[in-house]
């Protein structure tokens, strides 16, 4: 065969290759993608990058003397390691505390069981504000306690568990409660005792859940900006809050974007190890259904222990949450909702410019059109993540994921330097912090839809066309029922973001407008047991309103379809 | 009627389907069996209308298809794991393809309950999908895909998700519909008992192309390649050369090996086959008594319905019927 033949047998290869690709689908595929591209690099690569290049560039040529500081600053080396520690005892802590939990709620049936699953689940979903100031009307002074624990690691700690005892259950107890239980009666029917089956069969099979909810803790306690800003107090400070301090107070900005770099390195640190490590580790799991693992708990040590995980779970959970509600109806008069009704009396405070009620209105406000932007972004981003599995998809789903990994306070510091100047001059507009608040729900919008969109078995849309449904009908009659339940819940989980974000609306809210978290920072800056006593009574509030939301995404996500 | 013409298709780059020919007539149901791989699929999902056939023609009373989108074909398709829609009750599920084409409400009401008895579902209208057992979802799935009375009713291995008793009696129930509803049906499926019971035709099917197509008496009569016998459970195919070497019964004509039938054996003094038996096992009416040969001949495996049942170790001489001597072309794999 000669070379002519055969470039001319390839050429014609190609020619029929090129026949087959859905030319009218990737057109379409690029169409959809085009906003969900644009908005990351508008509102998360781009101010992001500008930190970066602050914080190299300070004044347009290299200069590392910032990011020399960081390294040999005592302060701010202390402040680093301070982060780094405190983030380990956090997730060794919270590990440790929730493995048992995670056991108990995923092996045994009791009454009343999904109704505690679904409850230690609240905190997730909490404002860090309000769990600031829960902790704050129970250990701090003149705490329930009795101790003022404010300024100590303590209770720094005790917060980080009490955020993160939800993600060890749900990620390990999702996993546990699906592997078959017979792997573990084989080695016991080997020999092994019941530390033993445990240690060399079970836990390294939960191995990749450990692993993933550990770097969630980790992260989560690392980028910890809300929670130590009230409860560190002075002494105890994390790179977030300084950067936040570097900027608000101090108007350094060159040191702010240095620190901002250096955390930006920490997280994506974090990140690679742990994508790693689960690339190395993955096994083939045979998961089996629930049932075949839940027992009810028949001994009687069995029964102890779900007894004392139980009252950890109300010692740690629900104590402080009931304690803030208490408190917020304490007045110095006795029991009453004072502090509630001065809530909408705007001359209450000299600290805020309005009304507590204007905060409300506006966080509601803001909540809503958060809600709609993401679930419009993210609804198309979803689209295309859920519809089909490439290579390009996989980069498109983890280039949108990256404001998961990203500090709420490195955005809000991102919008701040990066968005001011030109038709991108944004920081004097309000829309800047729905835009933000959309920006930091968008993974979450993604991460919902994307699995319910994959669950619409291929079949299904086969199967109607068989019985004679046109595709613009297969669309209406499979995929908009079900697409449009999973675009409510997405909508109402970013509400809820939107509502409790506190991290970046710090760094770009005006004076004259506030939210329900910023508000509350701002009374708790103040002295006063009126203050403190009208951050409590609001920050009730604002837990019953994002409550709200998140019951009502339940009820939607109640009927799922394709849940193991 | 279906007539499949000089067929080629493929799926994901490698070719399913090379230049097929097939005939359905009305009221006929036709097994496509095969192992997987074979292309079955693949063919049914090309007269489906799912995936589009690279080069040949697909038509139906001789109007071409090709042109024919899939929700226009009016064909029904029942698939391996249902697709039953989640969002909707067995009711609406069984109403969809009524609902489509456009039926009025009383007619397609009046056409749920009539199936749903056809199928033994009355009483279960209201339920939701994750409420059935795998039979009833079966039901489900064959109601819906017969309501609107498809011209050419298709199933793709709907019972593999089943197990063993229950796919045998859902099998009987099939077939009494299926020959009740004179429907003509395209039925997918690599387990060739389920294909014998229902089939009016079998086309056996091998590396995309057909390897043998009969009546189920005529496929089990006469399997004419070693592939056929091999895939049908045919047991002692053994090739001509060593048949000829131990001196066994070879017919006449060209073939690459020969089926000796279990049950065509018999002892007699001045049989062919000469072998000390080796192992028994029960098997309700019979026995099945496996010999071992002189070499370089295999082993044997003999149906004893004959008193009194050989004993481990005893010399047997036996001889076979014609009938039960099946020549096949083709090498082993």
């Amino acid at each position: 065969m000669t070379t002519a033949t055969v470039g001319k047998h390839d050429r014609h290869r190609l020619v029929e290759k090129l026949k087959t690709v859905n030319w009218k689908g990737i057109a379409g595929g690029l169409a959809v993608a085009a906003i969900p591209l644009a908005f990351i690099s508008i509102f998360f690569l781009y101010p992001v990058g500008s930190i970066v290049w602050r914080g190299l560039a300070p004044d347009g040529t290299i200069d590392i003397g910032p990011i020399k500081r960081v390294v040999t600053d005592p302060d701010l080396r202390q402040i680093a390691w301070f982060t780094l520690w405190q983030a380990a005892v956090s997730t060794v802590a919270t590990l440790l505390i929730a493995m048992p939990g995670a056991y108990v709620l995923s092996h045994y049936k009791f009454r009343g069981r999904s109704l505690i699953r679904a409850a230690v689940t609240i905190p997730l979903i909490l404002p860090t504000v309000v769990v600031g100031v829960a902790f704050l009307s129970l250990a701090g002074p003149g705490g329930a306690m009795g101790v003022n624990l404010k300024g100590t690691i303590w209770i720094i700690l005790i917060a980080h568990m009490f955020y993160n005892y939800a993600v060890v259950v749900r990620t390990v107890g999702g996993l546990w409660g699906h592997l078959d239980p017979r792997l573990e009666e084989a080695a016991r029917a080997l020999g092994a005792n019941r530390f033993q089956a445990f240690r060399r069969v079970t836990l390294p099979l939960l191995r990749p859940a450990i692993g993933a909810a550990a770097s969630i803790v980790f992260l989560f306690s690392f980028t910890s900006f809300g929670v130590i800003l009230i409860l560190g107090g002075a002494r105890r400070v994390t790179l977030e809050v300084e950067i936040y301090r570097q900027t608000a107070e101090l108007l350094n900005l060159p040191v702010a974007a240095a620190l901002a770099v250096t955390q930006l390195l920490g997280v994506f640190l974090i990140l690679t190890l742990y994508s790693r490590y689960q690339n190395k580790r993955s096994v083939t799991l045979n998961l089996r259904p629930s049932s075949e693992v839940e027992k009810r708990p028949v001994h009687l040590g069995q029964k102890l222990v779900l007894a004392a995980n139980l009252l950890l779970m109300a010692g740690l959970l629900f104590v402080p949450l009931a304690v803030l509600v208490k408190r917020s109806l304490t007045t110095e008069q006795g029991l009453g909702f004072g502090y509630y009704t001065r809530l909408s009396d705007p001359g209450a405070s000299s600290v805020l410019a309005v009304a507590p009620t204007e905060a409300l209105k506006n966080s509601l406000t803001f909540a809503l059109i958060a809600a709609l932007i993401a679930l419009f972004v993210g609804g198309l981003a979803a689209s295309i993540v859920g519809y089909k599995k490439s290579r390009t998809t996989q980069w498109f789903d983890a280039l949108l994921m990256l404001p998961l990994g990203t500090s709420a306070v490195t955005v809000g510091f991102g919008f701040l330097i990066a968005l001011d100047s030109g038709i991108l001059d944004l920081r004097s507009k309000t829309i800047i912090i729905p835009l933000a608040h959309a920006l930091v729900a968008l993974p979450f919008v993604i991460r919902v839809m994307v699995p319910i969109i994959q669950s619409i078995d291929n079949n299904l849309r086969e199967s109607a066309a068989v019985l004679g449904a046109s595709p613009i009908r297969v669309w209406r009659e499979i995929d908009l029922p079900i697409v449009a339940k999973a675009g409510l819940v997405g909508a109402g989980f970013a509400a809820a973001v939107s509502l409790g974000e506190f991290g970046a609306t710090a760094f770009i809210v005006r004076p004259n407008i506030t939210t329900l978290p910023v508000a509350i920072f701002r009374l708790l800056s103040r002295p006063g047991a009126v203050n403190f006593g009208m951050a409590m009574a609001m920050s009730v509030v604002l837990m019953v309103v994002t409550g709200l939301v998140m019951l009502g995404v339940e009820h939607f996500r109640a009927g799922d379809v394709g849940t193991f | 009627m279906l007539e499949i013409s000089g067929l080629k298709a493929c799926y994901e780059d490698v070719v399913a389907i090379h230049h097929l020919d097939l005939t359905i007539e009305k009221g006929e149901i036709v097994c496509l069996l095969g192992p997987s791989g074979c292309g079955k699929s693949t063919l049914l999902r090309v007269v489906a209308g799912l995936e589009k056939a690279a080069a040949g023609v697909v038509s139906w009373d001789d109007e071409d298809l090709a042109r024919v989108r899939v929700h226009s074909r009016g064909f029904g398709l029942m698939f391996q794991d249902y697709a039953l829609f989640p969002h909707r009750t067995v009711e609406a599920n069984i109403a969809f393809g009524l609902e489509m084409h456009r039926r009025p409400k009383p007619e397609i009401a009046a056409r749920v309950s009539e199936v749903m008895a056809i199928v033994g579902l009355e009483g279960y209208g209201d339920r939701t999908i994750g409420q059935l057992s795998g039979g009833q979802q079966q039901r489900v799935a064959l109601a819906r895909a017969i309501a609107p009375s498809p011209k050419l009713l298709m199933f793709d291995e709907p019972l593999g998700a089943l197990d063993r008793n229950m796919r045998e009696r859902l099998v009987i129930e099939l077939h009494d519909i299926l020959t009740t509803l004179g429907t003509t049906a395209l039925y997918v499926t690599h387990d060739q008992e389920e294909a014998f019971a229902l089939a009016d035709r079998v086309v056996l099917m091998r590396d995309g192309r057909i390897e043998q197509m009969g009546s189920p008496a005529e496929l089990w009569a006469r399997p004419r390649t070693r592939f056929a016998a091999e895939f049908l459970g045919f047991r002692n195919i053994i090739d001509v050369q060593t048949a000829k070497e131990c001196g066994w019964p070879v017919p006449e004509g060209e073939t690459d090996a020969v089926v000796y039938r279990p049950d065509g054996f018999e002892e007699s003094e001045t049989g062919a086959f000469k072998g000390v038996v080796v192992s028994r096992t029960y098997r309700g009416d019979h026995f099945v008594v496996r010999i071992s040969p002189t070499d370089p001949a295999p082993d044997l495996l003999i149906h004893v319905r004959w008193q009194p049942v050989p004993e481990l170790g005893q010399e047997l001489r036996l001889t076979i019927d014609a009938e039960s001597v099946i020549p096949v072309v083709g090498n082993a794999e």
